[in-house]
């Protein structure tokens, strides 16, 4: 499985928004870097492997939620639609080697492993392998019409400027210090007094005071982020300052199924 | 705007509850009535996982490596196990959708994937003794409680970490 890519430029002592401004655009590149193979619908381990990714990008994204607005849930659900389709279509490309193995060993069986009257035309269960065999092929359909589905739902999501839209709401939010459309406070308490011995400076109230000299801190690191850790999904034409916050309601746009 | 947590406050508060979750299922897996309990186990250790790596520049030092090195064993442990509870019953229900006299091949394969996960489960019992004897919650408080120290101090010649590893981890 391929392991997550590190993030560079990540500050504990800067804002949330700052942080998830610099963790999310990298999980997003490590899913899109799986795009250019996904034509191809023979390419079995690296769907699998976007997958993990989407999963990757999803539980990540959940983990910032309650300091976004409903645009940023949007795009979660999204992308586990992505991801619950690449895991549909893994689980077919699991079972139906499975089930071939199956089918090939009750045909295949040596007449010195035969019971005394599996004999002549009853030399196999024909039955069993047409059963087994029906399965396999059913199971090949579906997972080719899940595969329509899917790719139809990507492309739809790219053409809508998905990710680039991501990009600018986390960016945006990290300027703004919080999420867009997120009213009131986030459904997080403060953790108990024991960690605010120190009353680190990261204090969305500090962020916002020392804003001007925090920010390009920020975003230099989020841009070597993008560069260094994303070699594979630098070339498919992912730039980070790409997209405009006009394009968020494309995430209600459509039905993915 | 001011009762926003901080990065590193809200990730302690994070991992302690995505830890809890993982570990509320435990009983649950060893039991293996349900198949549910393991599917949510792994799926609390992939979440953890993920605000591990979220978080991990808030707390610096091994301790935390070993930490997340642990967690990551708990969704490989349980791996296997998961996959075959998923082809068991995918086997089952698509056995079910064809004539009964063509059955027969799909009958042996289920029988197969049975007796394979009923093999497993000595593992997943393993493991789990595994993940009680590692003192995860217990490590996590302390890497916490270190994280707010400045790095200076934080650096001592015998961590008290050592003690709460498994002897074969201490030497």
């Amino acid at each position: 499985m391929a392991k997550a890519l590190p993030v560079l430029g990540v500050d504990p002592d800067n804002s949330i928004h700052a942080n998830a401004a610099l963790i999310i655009p990298v999980r997003a590149a490590e899913l899109i870097a799986w795009e250019r193979y996904i034509d191809d619908p023979a390419r079995v381990a690296e769907l699998h492997q976007m997958r993990i990714a989407a999963k990757r990008l999803r539980y990540t994204m959940e983990l910032f939620a309650p300091f976004y607005g409903p645009e940023f849930a949007a795009a979660i659900e999204r992308i586990k639609t992505i991801q619950e389709q690449l895991g549909q279509i893994h689980d077919a490309d699991v079972l139906v080697p499975v089930m071939t193995a199956q089918l090939t060993a009750g045909l295949r069986t040596a007449p010195k492993k035969r019971k005394p009257d599996e004999t002549g035309v009853y030399c196999a269960d024909f039955d069993a392998a047409a059963g087994l065999l029906a399965l396999c092929r059913r199971k090949r359909d579906e997972r080719e019409a899940l595969y329509r589905k899917f790719l139809a739902a990507w492309k739809k999501m790219r053409a809508n400027g998905f990710f680039e839209s991501l990009r600018a709401m986390v960016r945006e939010a990290s300027k703004r210090g919080r999420g867009e459309g997120e009213r009131g406070r986030p459904s997080v308490r403060r953790a108990r007094p024991t960690t605010e011995g120190r009353t680190p400076n990261a204090v969305p109230g500090g962020g916002r005071n020392g804003k001007s000299e925090r920010e390009p801190r920020a975003a230099a690191p989020a841009r070597r982020a993008g560069g260094d850790d994303t070699g594979a999904g630098s070339d498919s034409g992912e730039g980070f300052e790409e997209g405009g916050l006009g394009q968020h309601s494309l995430f209600e746009e459509g039905d993915a199924r | 705007m001011s009762d926003l947590p901080s990065f590193r406050e809200y990730g302690t508060q994070v991992i302690r509850q995505s830890l809890e979750r993982m570990l509320s299922h435990a009983e649950g897996v060893r039991a293996a009535d349900d198949i549910e309990a393991l599917h949510d186990m792994r799926v609390a250790s992939r979440r953890l996982r993920a605000a591990l790596s979220v978080f991990a520049a808030a707390f610096p030092g091994p301790e935390f490596v070993r930490f997340e090195r642990d967690v990551k064993a708990v969704t490989d442990a349980l791996g296997e196990a998961r996959d075959l509870d998923v082809m068991i019953e995918t086997l089952e229900r698509l056995e079910e959708s064809i004539p009964e006299n063509e059955r027969a091949g799909m009958h042996a394969l289920v029988e197969a994937k049975r007796k394979q996960r009923a093999k497993r489960q000595k593992e997943v019992r393993r493991a789990l003794n595994e993940i009680e004897r590692r003192n995860l919650r217990e490590r996590f408080d302390l890497i916490a409680a270190l994280a707010v120290i400045p790095r200076t101090e934080a650096v001592m010649p015998n961590t008290p970490h050592q003690a709460l590893l498994p002897e074969s981890e201490t030497a």
